[in-house]
């Protein structure tokens, strides 16, 4: 009799969960780090315009530079605040990488603060005409 | 008979542990509803530099094929942030759309000249004025006379 109850203890099926949670968890932390880096280079103190009548962003650009320009006037490369002078180096440095052929052709994509005067979004531009680049464009929101 | 009955009457139970995964599972629900932002779309609004020519100034064209658009800040009460087409008084957005940008040919090229002090705001509210009156032909030109005070 003993025997038979040991028998139908063991027989209870059980699917191991652990195992699955701790897989579930490593996917999470590897797609949340993964989105957090493609995000690096917009910075979250910039309130951008709006601009309803503009045409989405369908696909950025990859190969393409963005100055973020604070409401103090201050400017910013992937989170790096920089000078006129270091923005013009990087923007030459970054230009002659990527585009070794026609370093004129890099994009370059200025993300003005809603509140900052136009004489700080100016000195950026400055920068990247000294660099002899023209393909300059302004971020905004497409929000109603 | 005693023996046969048990046999029959056991019944073999599987068993998940659903607790445990609910607890998980609502978990990553509060983590996603907490972390979502709403989704923003960007925009990219373009337009042609101020070239090196210092003789390009601020002069309103005499071209009817183009037109001249500044956006001033002076600091003086009339005329903070606003308009002004070919030179003339001062215009707010909505006037500019329904009396120049409605029936402005595409093909017209605009001159912005956005002073220094103005707010940039104002420029991307304009850019966006002219991108939906499908006007593409946009430079935009530096006053060296107006001083920025930062």
């Amino acid at each position: 009799m003993a025997r038979k109850k040991r028998r139908e203890e063991l027989e209870v099926a059980d699917i191991p969960i652990s195992s699955m949670i701790d897989i579930i968890f490593l996917l999470i932390i590897f797609f949340v780090v993964t989105a957090a880096l493609d995000k690096e280079v917009e910075d979250e103190v910039v309130k951008l315009s709006k601009a309803p009548h503009g045409q989405p962003v369908k696909k950025k650009n990859p190969r393409s530079l963005t100055i973020n320009v604070r409401p103090d006037g201050s400017m910013n490369v992937g989170g790096v605040v920089m000078s006129t002078k270091k923005i013009e180096y990087t923007l030459r440095t970054v230009a002659n990488k990527w585009y070794p052929g026609n370093p004129k052709n890099l994009p370059i994509i200025i993300r003005g603060d809603n509140r900052v005067k136009h004489g700080h979004i100016q000195k950026a531009m400055d920068a990247v005409t000294n660099t002899g680049l023209y393909r300059v464009k302004f971020m905004a929101v497409i929000e109603n | 008979m005693a023996r046969r009955q048990k046999k029959k009457g056991s019944v073999v139970e599987a068993e998940i542990p659903m607790s445990s995964m609910i607890d998980v599972v609502f978990l990553l629900l509060i983590y996603f509803v907490v972390t979502q932002k709403p989704i923003i779309e960007d925009t990219l609004l373009g337009m042609n530099l101020p070239s090196d020519d210092k003789s390009a100034t601020s002069t309103p064209p005499k071209d009817d094929t183009k037109l001249m658009i500044d956006v001033f800040n002076l600091g003086r009460e009339d005329r903070v942030d606003s308009y002004h087409v070919n030179g003339g008084g001062p215009h707010k957005l909505k006037s500019l759309r329904e009396n120049y940008f409605q029936d402005l040919d595409p093909e017209t090229t605009i001159i912005i000249n956005c002073g220094p002090n103005a707010r940039h705001a104002k420029l991307i509210q304009l850019l966006d004025a002219l991108a939906e009156a499908n006007l593409t032909k946009l430079n935009l030109i530096n006053d060296p006379n107006v001083k920025f005070a930062p």
